[in-house]
């Protein structure tokens, strides 16, 4: 093992990371390269076959360039403000939704908060520029998008991740909705879900939201044809199996039928009935992914898999991401305190 | 070493391999190199000087989480696990490496076997 960490060593340094990190990577590494030497020992190599590969596989990429970009790697996804989109969406997204996360962690424990903003304006910092600009490049045909705020948890650890966002339960969501008065509506949506589409032809797989009734509302979007949720659709667990369908998977797997309503197609083997159709260059909330049709939320136990069938009844199974929009006059910051006692009043029920 | 066509479409699937791998379970570098090798029957290989940094970059970005585990009678190796985040990730690369690659597919006339 010796061995191994003298190699790794020459190789890295000259990568000017710092000792701590480098003593850990060499670990790490020679780990692994013993692992290898000891697997061609056992297909049959000698001893000095399995060195020769080993090391060879070692130099088969620039490994102290490779690891000092890595190493790099949240200073360098991290734009300035007023710098040049790189074009690089999704690497430069998250990092930044991650960093903004973390920048909102307020005190230990469970705490709520008001996390992405779909805005323009508030809460406007250098982590969501990225986000800013995708937006203005992938506009979302949804009304007044400076009132709304993605709601997310945090779940305070000890650890290099503790800020990151967390997907919150159904019924938190659901208390979060009736005890707070920053918004005129509070939405949840699923993140986009893979599942096996069968129409009159063939299974598809596609992908799939769940959302309440009042998600497409909340967003102040309307279908382009037929209709979106009706409150009734979303008060029992199975009883409506209604679908509404994304423009483009209308267009795209439909070729566009003018006569899609009340078509029925099987999500997961469920019969569902077409209602809806929704906007042009409407993809969901992340302008650019989203799914191509949305089910109601009470549907859900015929679309998650078993192990979270009890997504709606069980506040340790988080599935989804919250969205209100602000009332006229509340700023960000005050929707934000509000949550966070809301949430430490569910912490301690 | 001149970049191959190979090599630029693995450089492209790597991270969504690696979130895929540990979508269900937390996996230490050595198995998930293992099983990218044999799950593509070969045709794919993550040397120890391409997977690390990648899985690094992926810790740093909070789409993984790693950490050192001791276990009898084994040594002791840094297991990394799917974040929220990562999960999220995951989903939406999916779904655009399922774009991509239909894409592709319906202008170069292939079809699946």
């Amino acid at each position: 093992m010796l061995e191994w960490k003298q190699e790794i060593a020459k190789r890295l340094s000259a990568a000017n990371l710092r000792p701590e990190r480098e003593a850990e990577i060499i670990e790490e590494l020679s780990i692994h390269l013993q692992d290898r030497y000891d697997q061609l020992l056992s297909d049959g190599a000698t001893h000095q076959e399995a060195s020769r590969q080993v090391l060879a596989e070692l130099d088969s990429t620039d490994l102290q360039a490779e690891m000092r970009d890595a190493e790099n790697t949240v200073r360098q996804n991290l734009l300035p403000a007023g710098a040049a989109p790189t074009g690089r969406w999704l690497s430069d997204f998250l990092p930044d939704v991650r960093y903004a996360g973390r920048g909102l962690r307020k005190s230990p424990g469970f705490t709520a908060v008001a996390a992405l903003t779909l805005a323009l304006g508030i809460g406007a910092n250098t982590a969501v520029f990225t986000i800013i600009n995708t937006l203005l490049l992938n506009p979302l045909p949804v009304e007044k998008i400076s009132e709304l705020a993605a709601i997310n948890t945090t779940q305070a650890k000890l650890t290099t991740q503790s800020g990151e966002l967390q997907l919150v339960s159904f019924l938190n969501l659901k208390d979060f909705t009736e005890r707070t008065h920053s918004f005129s509506s509070l939405t949840a949506h699923s993140n986009p879900m893979t599942i096996t589409m069968t129409d009159t032809t063939e299974p598809h797989r596609i992908f799939l939201e769940v959302v309440t009734a009042n998600y497409f509302d909340t967003l102040g979007i309307h279908p382009f044809m037929g209709r979106f949720f009706l409150p009734s659709e979303d008060t029992t667990p199975g009883a409506a199996p209604v679908v509404v369908l994304g423009y483009a998977a209308w267009q795209g797997r439909f070729d566009g039928a003018p006569d899609i309503l009340g078509r029925t197609i099987k999500l997961n083997n469920t019969p569902f009935t077409i209602i809806g159709v929704g906007p042009k260059g409407f993809k969901g909330i992340y302008a650019i992914f989203g799914p191509d049709v949305w089910v109601p939320s009470m549907m859900s136990g015929q679309i998650f898999p078993a192990q979270q069938a009890n997504a709606l009844s069980d506040r340790a199974i988080p599935l989804f991401t919250g969205i209100g929009r602000l009332l006229p006059g509340v700023a960000l910051a005050q929707a934000r305190a509000e949550l966070d006692i809301v949430a430490a009043a569910l912490q301690k029920e | 070493m001149a970049p191959t066509v190979e090599n630029e479409w693995k450089k492209g699937s790597a991270e969504l391999l690696i979130l895929s791998l540990l979508e269900n379970q937390p996996r230490h570098g050595y198995d998930i190199a293992g099983l990218i090798e044999t799950r593509s029957k070969g045709a794919l290989h993550f040397h120890v000087a391409s997977l690390y940094p990648l899985l690094y970059r992926l810790e740093k970005r909070g789409w993984t989480q790693g950490r050192w585990v001791e276990k009898p009678n084994q040594r002791r190796r840094r297991y990394y696990r799917l974040t929220t985040e990562g999960q999220r990730v995951l989903g939406l690369q999916r779904r655009k490496w399922l774009e991509f690659a239909g894409a592709v597919s319906r202008v170069a006339g292939v079809q699946n076997a």
